[in-house]
């Protein structure tokens, strides 16, 4: 019986070991193949790309060896780098070859085909393309991933192909969005795909709408919006977000001395004070400051943080 | 005992292909987020990291670390100008080091800081540089700590990665730890460590403060769940150019021969020798998929270093 076993597990692993090596083999094969044939391909992609953008006539380039294996995912990723770098600029031409070429159904049957994070970068890509408004229903199945990449590359697809709705998108994600997640959405701000009126996200009542409305107070140096953040502060409800609205007004570089703000950080735990300690001290707050926020028994602490030259050339 | 051996290697092979998968996932993911440029410009202010370096003294591992494009971050260099005065006068000539006034804080033990220099160009002003003298007599490991508490006394920002001569950070590590914390709330993660390469972790400032510095069994203090475990390369090892074609040969023929000889036990009927043999060449394989998935990360470092001096 126990010979038996050994001879199935035998077997079977052999099986494994086969299929681990025919894999490496593959993988070795795939990247000597993106070193060589695709970064050539790759680069005349870009040319033509960029001959026919650059010429008056807006007419269709050549796509070398386009049908063969691995060429649409290079041409997608090649149109999807060209956006990027041109902020979302003259695409009526490349919008054009990507209906011609159906580049962008093709995406949407390779992001089906792909799993967990495959996918959420296939998502990534599809965003970048600059397709048509039927996307943003087709993606709708991916908001309900369990990988949470995918669920937001979903919504970044959503936002790039209907920004008109953005605000709706971004209100109706499901579960609160990273800090990696907000900073995803402000480059796509800068793309020029998301409003940047601060206002209605801030009042709004979504967790999410707000924390973007924090991002963009804090990127764009808003201090118009010092009030409304003083108010984050001051509501007790959401402490996280409290917390966020101190530290942009702190890049902001706005007066710390409130009530809101002081009863905010007689709230905070030791770690939470200390790290806020040191971010005020490289904001360059002065020590007048500090005394007047901090304890006493944390004076020596800040006392050695602002009196550090070396924070003062940071 | 036959029954135990086997059970032994099923959970070897298991061992194996998991730990394969997460690498995978973990390869997946990294490709996922190197186009995620949002992460490294627009990221809260909350998220800053403090590279301290013990035993770090070339210029070309210096300018690799200043290469990084997240602005929240700063490298610590700890030389001995004593012990060092020829290395020590190249980086404050090479960096424009100035030296500053600075005020010990007391959270870390640190021994004799002699003086902090800072640069004078605007391009390297992440850059600090710690003269302490090394104590005689101490073994490399207590030496590095010292300098890491030293350089963690004078940190910055809320989260420490220490690296030692031996350790070369590649070049898109510290965007990757950066996304990796940016992806929990605030103060939930305490440590992120990486199993592949060259072990590396990224440590809470407060942790190293509670445990009283650097030192042995920091991470076991750490709860499970602030632990953040990371299946994909961060750094790799300084003297790795001439291992990686060593090892890619060493794998192949392991699994060539773990493939022969299984087929000889097989046939011969030692069927014990024969599941060992195919456990062998099942671990072989794996590494083999594994280094393979990962080598544009972990050669793409050494075949640009390489090019880089060949160019100057």
């Amino acid at each position: 019986m126990i010979d038996t076993l050994y001879r199935i597990y035998t077997v079977l692993a052999l099986a494994a070991a086969c299929v681990l090596s025919i894999g490496a083999l593959f993988a070795a094969l795939r990247e000597r193949r993106r070193r060589g044939h695709d970064a050539i391909l790759r680069a005349k992609y870009l040319h033509a790309l960029m001959l026919a953008l650059s010429g008056d006539e807006g007419r269709m380039p050549y796509f070398p060896l386009f049908g063969h294996y691995g060429t649409r995912l290079l041409l997608c990723e090649t149109i999807a780098g060209l956006v990027s770098i041109t902020y979302g600029l003259n695409t009526a031409l490349l919008r054009h070859a990507i209906d011609r070429y159906g580049l962008d159904r093709w995406m949407l049957r390779h992001v089906r085909r792909c799993r967990g994070y495959r996918r959420a970068r296939a998502l990534a890509l599809l965003a970048c393309l600059p397709s048509d408004e039927t996307m943003a229903a087709a993606v709708v199945p991916y908001l309900r991933s369990r990988n949470r990449y995918v669920r937001f590359y979903a919504l970044t697809v959503q936002l790039a192909v209907d920004p008109a709705h953005a605000l709706r998108y971004i209100e109706s994600y499901p579960g609160p969005l990273s800090a990696s997640e907000v900073a995803e959405l402000m480059a796509l701000l800068r793309r020029g795909i998301l409003p940047v009126a601060y206002g209605p996200l801030l009042e709004s009542r979504s967790l999410n709408l707000r924390r973007v409305g924090l991002a963009i107070v804090r990127q764009f140096g808003i201090e118009e919006a010092e009030g409304r953040l003083l108010q984050f502060v001051a509501d007790s409800s959401e402490p996280e977000l409290g917390r966020e609205a101190l530290y942009a007004l702190c890049s902001l570089r706005c007066s710390l001395l409130r009530r809101e703000v002081a009863v905010f950080i007689t709230g905070m735990n030791f770690r939470e004070r200390r790290a806020l300690l040191r971010c005020v001290a490289l904001e360059g707050y002065a020590l007048n400051t500090m005394q007047r926020l901090f304890e006493d028994e944390e004076q020596p602490y800040y006392e050695t943080l602002v009196q550090s030259y070396k924070r003062s050339l940071a | 005992m036959k029954v135990v051996l086997l059970l032994l290697l099923c959970a070897v092979s298991a061992a194996a292909c998991l730990v394969l998968r997460s690498v995978l996932r973990g390869r997946d993911k990294r490709l996922l987020l190197r186009d995620a440029h949002g992460i490294g410009s627009s990221l809260s202010e909350e998220i800053g990291i403090s590279v301290l370096c013990s035993g770090i003294d070339t210029p070309e591992r210096i300018d690799a670390l200043l290469g990084s494009e997240y602005t929240r971050f700063e490298a610590i260099v700890v030389l001995d100008a004593g012990g060092f005065p020829e290395e020590f006068a190249q980086l404050t000539a090479r960096y424009r080091m100035i030296r500053v006034e600075w005020h010990g804080s007391q959270e870390f033990p640190t021994a004799g800081i002699r003086s902090l220099w800072r640069s004078r160009r605007r391009s390297c002003r992440r850059l600090v540089l710690v003269d302490r003298p090394q104590r005689a007599g101490g073994t490399a490991s207590e030496s590095s700590v010292a300098d890491w508490n030293a350089a963690a006394s004078v940190a910055a920002y809320d989260y420490l990665l220490p690296l030692d001569a031996r350790t070369v950070l590649l070049p898109d590590a510290v965007l990757r730890l950066v996304a990796e914390l940016g992806e929990h709330p605030a103060g939930a993660v305490d440590v992120v460590r990486s199993h592949i390469g060259m072990p590396v972790a990224l440590i809470a400032r407060d942790v190293v403060m509670e445990a009283g510095g650097f030192g042995k069994r920091l991470l076991r203090r750490v709860p499970r769940r602030k632990r953040l475990e990371l299946w994909e390369p961060l750094a790799g090892r300084a003297d790795a150019a001439k291992r990686i074609r060593v090892e890619k040969l060493v794998l192949r023929v392991a699994v060539i021969v773990a493939f022969i000889v299984t087929g000889w036990a097989a046939v011969a009927g030692y069927w014990t020798g024969a599941a060992v043999m195919a456990t062998v060449a099942v671990v072989a394989g794996a590494v083999a998929y594994g280094r393979q998935a990962l080598a544009p990360n972990i050669e793409g470092v050494y075949l640009k270093r390489r090019s880089n001096k060949g160019d100057s």
